[in-house]
Parts: C-alpha cells; structure tokens; sequence
C-alpha cells in the first residue's frame, strides 16, 4: 500500500525514470515536474542516498553525479549550437534570451545552422555536416529536455534548461577574462 | 548685428507665422548652413509671402533663429523657442556638464546680487533678485523634469528597437543615455558636488537675507517662497533621477548582460576556429547510473523495492550515437547469465570480482541493482549484518548480497 510505504512518493517511478535517463525536467514537462516540486526534499533525500544530486536551478530540475568530470563531445555541440542561435538573434536586433526562450518557437528549416559558410564550418568541425545529422542532435536536445522538437510540424522551441549552456559560455568568458587579467599583471 | 526690441506679442506672432520652418529647426539641433535655410525657408514659405532673404533677416532680429559660432556659421533655433517647443512636445536635449555649469553660475551671480542688495539695504533690488532667483531654480527644476521625460522616451525607443540597432550599438546609447541624462542629475542632487555646494551658499545667503528684512512683510514672503523652491529643486532632482534610473537601469543591464553572451559566443568561436573546443569545460549530461561510493546500500533497498515494477532498467541514450563503446561485462545480459550461472548462496560482490578483475564500485554497485530488479528470474538475498568488501581500491560497508536457492525464498 502505497499510503503506508514510508518511502512512497508521488509519480517516483516516472521521475527517477526521466531523470536517470538524463532527462531535464521544466514547467514544460507537465506533471513530471511538479511531482518534483512538490516533493522536492524527499526525493532529494531519496536521489542522495543513491548517489545522485538533484539540483533545482531557476524552474527546472536535473541529476548530477558526484565527481562526475568526465569531458563529452555531446555539451561542446550543443554549446556551440546554442552560441549560433544567439549569435544569429543578435543579428536580427531582437532580444538574445527573450527571444530564444519565446513560446512560438522556431522552425526548424528556418535554423540559422546552415545559413552560413561560417557556420557551416563550425557545423561541419562538430560532425554535423548535413540536415540529418541535425536531426539527430536535435532528437537527443529534445530528449534532454532542453528543446521541445516536433520533427513532423518543423517546429522547435528552446526549453529553460539550455540555461546551463548560456550560464557555461558566460563562465568561460569570465574565466578567459580572468587568464587574460593575470596575464596582464604577470607582463606588468 | 543691430539690437531690435520687439514686444513679446509680436514675437510669438512671428514665431507662428513661420512655425512649420521653425519646427524643422527644431527636429535638426545641429542647425542649418545659410544655402540650406534659405531653401528651407523658399520650401516652407507662402505663395504671397515676402522675400526669402526678408523672412530670413526678420527671423535673425527676431531672435527666433541664432548664428553659431563654427568656422562655417550653422542657424539654429534660439534657446527660449527651444525649451517652448521641447515643453510642447515634451521632449528633452541632454543637459551636460556644461549646462550644469551654467546653472552654478546663474545661482552664484544671484547670490553675489542679493549680496549687495543686502549690503546697499536695497529692498526693491532684493525683491528683484529674490524674484530672478525663483525663475532660475524653477528653470533648473523643469531641466530636471525634462530629463526624466527625455530619459523615458529614448528607453522606449531603444526598446522597441525600431532603427534596428545592433547590441553593442544599444548598450552604447544606453551607456550614452546614462552619461548625459542621469549624470547631471546625479551632480544636482550630490551635496558635495560644485552644485550642491552652490546650493548650501545659497542657502546661507536666503538666511542671512531673511533675517535682515524680517520686517519686510513682502520680502519675508519671498525669502520663504525661495527657501521652499530650493528644497523643492534638490527634492525634485532626487525624484527625477530616481524614476529615470528605474526606467533606464533594467534596459542597461539587460544589454549589458546580452552584450556578455555575444562576447562569449564569440569567445566560444574562437575556440573552435583554433581547434582548441575540448579545452572547454562541459557539463555533465546524460545517464547517471554510477553510484559513487558514498552510497548506502542500505538506502537501495526501499527504493528498489518502490521501483520493483521496473522489468527493465530505465530507458537512457547515448549523446555518442557513432561512438563504438565498449561493452560492460556486466551489461543486464551478461548479468542475468552469470547470476543463473552462479552457485546458490554465493556472495554476489565476491563472485562478480571473481568473475571480473579490476571492476569499478560503480561497476558493482549497478550489478546490484540490477540483480535486485531481477529478481522474478534469480531470486537475490540480503545480509542482515555488515558486510565488508575491498572494490577498486576502496573500503566499502553495507549490506550483504546473495544468490538464495528455491527452498530458501522467502527468507
């Protein structure tokens, strides 16, 4: 009975589901999440006691393993891919995050991605060197959780976790800002 | 240029009567050479009107228009007509220091007046500055209202962002903005500022007055009217600057932290060009099975049991797709073959290691889970004392794991 399980808790076999799977879990992901906000302590509690870190940043959750440092090619695409899209909104004079997190989305043939020679080239340096390996990249995004990607409407529209993107390109800048400031002293 | 007099009246009347080529002016601050105001002036005018080069006198003596002094004289629309019209329309030039500068020197020179007027115990001449002082700061004030105004106009502007300004054009103007709308504001209302101090002299000067002619029922009426109008203009500046700063700091930052992301979009560019992208650091994404040793193995044994309705592991992905990665020896397969392999009353962690040299704790960990999950196929048993095992280096305490026979299910 679930009622007299001490451990029970609201919608855990989804939610651990999801998360385990890499998962990340925003408003957009409907009943998933707020299982997690409503019981946000108990399954940090749960999550700790089997090595996981559930953080909750701004409205949306994810796990992160202790120690984890390992490097993957899959976060530098979608830094990169990301860094296009705000790069190309900039451009066009709109607001960079108003208008990359905006509900009406984009298309995706209208992707900036392939606009581009100089963006073909980056394309091209990450292995994605056509339409379909865009595809896949932006397959996994969706399951991810950081874009909501309907393949058969052309339509994409970029979730509140690719923050954890913006926020690493704006640590490597501070960090790259820092390296050139000591560098500075050192020359001084 | 000869000094006409002319009456207020027909000056207005003359302002009107040319009031669409004054506008004009008005709309282009940097003025017009004497070739271009001619032809505005032959563009604007009536068919009956007079000569071009009579209306273009006229509106010299008038005063409606003003030379400048460049190299190549421009005419541009005189100041009292200006401040009118930017009443009118409610818009604002920048007040620089240099107008600031102008304000000091307006209230020093009253002071210095008022001075001597004490000093001559003068009570009509005292009145009489009493008086230009209250224009002054009512001047000042309203500089200070049109601040404000032309603050929120141009953040509307640049947020509606019409002229399709680049980013670093916008923070730019923003950054302008601040310089010359907020700035003077800001040096207004500092009391340690050469305004502020202008002002506390002021102060002193209105007090020493007020005394002197305290009997002067219509001078202490003025010396009171001036004291309010000057806490009334610091107050007012304080006010303007506020509401400016609210309207204006958001936008400011909001550029500036975009601004930040386009640097760093660059930054990450350059990165690629230079081939040097896995010197970036990365997140961690993806599936997580991989218990680090802190866990309590006792902390899997409710959970599992909460998950028991899982036959499978939950579902994950590879962000690798063409990455050819090697097999886990202990992949769910291979697992359940080697736990229907083992022998009855085996300890499982032992026997994985057995089975496998230098397997990782995460390894292991997984192992057991999993065999936990399956047990409908090999029925798994827990020790209720601690066990101890040495895996990858690592003392580990939890429970116990082994492999039960049929006639101890139950147990």
């Amino acid at each position: 009975m679930e009622s007299n399980n001490p451990f029970h808790i609201p919608g855990k076999q989804e939610v651990f589901e999801a998360l385990v799977s890499g998962k990340h879990l925003s408003l957009h992901s409907g009943e998933l999440y707020h299982y997690l906000l409503e019981h946000k302590e108990a399954y940090q509690a749960e999550l700790a006691s089997l090595g996981y870190v559930l953080v909750h940043e701004q409205d949306y959750f994810y796990l992160l393993s202790r120690d984890d440092n390992r490097t993957n090619d899959y976060s530098h695409k979608v830094l990169v891919f990301i860094a296009i899209m705000l790069e190309f909104i900039a451009q066009t004079g709109n607001d960079m995050i108003d208008t990359l997190y905006r509900s009406r989305g984009f298309e995706r043939d209208q992707l900036p991605h392939f606009s581009t020679e100089r963006y073909k080239n980056y394309m091209q340096h990450l292995g994605i060197e056509d339409e379909k390996a865009l595809h896949t990249l932006l397959r996994n995004l969706h399951r991810s959780g950081f874009i909501d990607y309907r393949e058969s409407e052309n339509f994409l529209r970029f979730l509140p976790p690719c923050q954890r993107f913006i926020q690493l390109a704006l640590d490597v800048l501070e960090q790259h800002k820092k390296q050139q400031a000591e560098q500075g002293e050192t020359g001084a | 240029m000869p000094y006409h007099y002319y009456r207020p009246k027909d000056k207005i009347a003359r302002f009107s009567e040319y009031f669409d080529l004054l506008e004009t002016l008005f709309r282009f601050p940097q003025g017009y050479t004497e070739d271009v105001l001619r032809y505005q002036i032959d563009q604007t005018k009536g068919s009956s009107a007079p000569e071009t080069s009579y209306i273009f006198d006229s509106l010299l003596n008038y005063g409606l228009i003003v030379e400048s002094t460049d190299f190549q004289p421009r005419y541009v629309l005189g100041v009292p007509y200006r401040a009118l019209l930017e009443q009118l329309y409610q818009e604002s030039q920048p007040v620089n220091s240099a107008v600031i500068q102008g304000y000091i020197t307006a209230l020093a020179n009253c002071a210095g007046n008022l001075q001597k007027a004490y000093e001559a115990q003068s009570t009509p001449l005292t009145l009489k500055h009493l008086q230009h002082l209250s224009r002054e700061m009512e001047s000042i004030s309203q500089t200070s209202r049109n601040n404000r105004l032309g603050v929120i106009n141009e953040v509307r502007k640049l947020r509606l962002n019409d002229e399709k300004l680049s980013y670093r054009e916008r923070l730019a103007e923003a950054n302008r903005l601040w310089d010359e709308y907020l700035e003077p504001l800001r040096e207004i209302i500092a009391p340690t500022g050469t305004f502020g101090q202008a002002m506390q002299h002021l102060k002193q000067v209105l007090d020493n007055g007020e005394a002197l002619f305290n009997a002067n029922v219509e001078l202490r009426h003025q010396f009171t009217h001036n004291r309010v109008l000057r806490v009334q203009l610091q107050e007012q500046a304080r006010i303007d600057l506020s509401e400016a700063s609210l309207e204006l700091d958001p936008l400011r930052e909001k550029l500036l932290e975009e601004s930040r992301l386009l640097e760093a979009s660059s930054l990450v560019f350059d990165y690629l060009e230079q081939g040097k992208l896995t010197e970036l650091p990365t997140l961690s994404l993806g599936r997580k099975l991989t218990h680090e040793r802190q866990i309590d193995l006792y902390g899997l044994i409710p959970w599992l049991a909460e998950l028991w309705s899982i036959q499978n592991e939950p579902d994950s992905f590879s962000f690798e797709e063409q990455e050819e990665v090697e097999p886990d020896p202990l992949e769910t397969e291979a697992l359940l073959q080697l736990l229907a392999d083992m022998p009855a009353d085996t300890d499982l962690i032992e026997y994985f290691q057995k089975c496998y040299n230098n397997l990782s704790a995460n390894a292991v960990l997984r192992a057991i889970s999993i065999a936990t999950l399956h047990q409908t196929d090999v029925p798994i048993g827990v020790s209720a004392d601690e066990s101890q095992y040495w895996i990858d280096g690592q003392l580990w305490k939890g429970s116990g794991f082994y492999k039960i026979t049929d006639n101890n299910k139950g147990q």
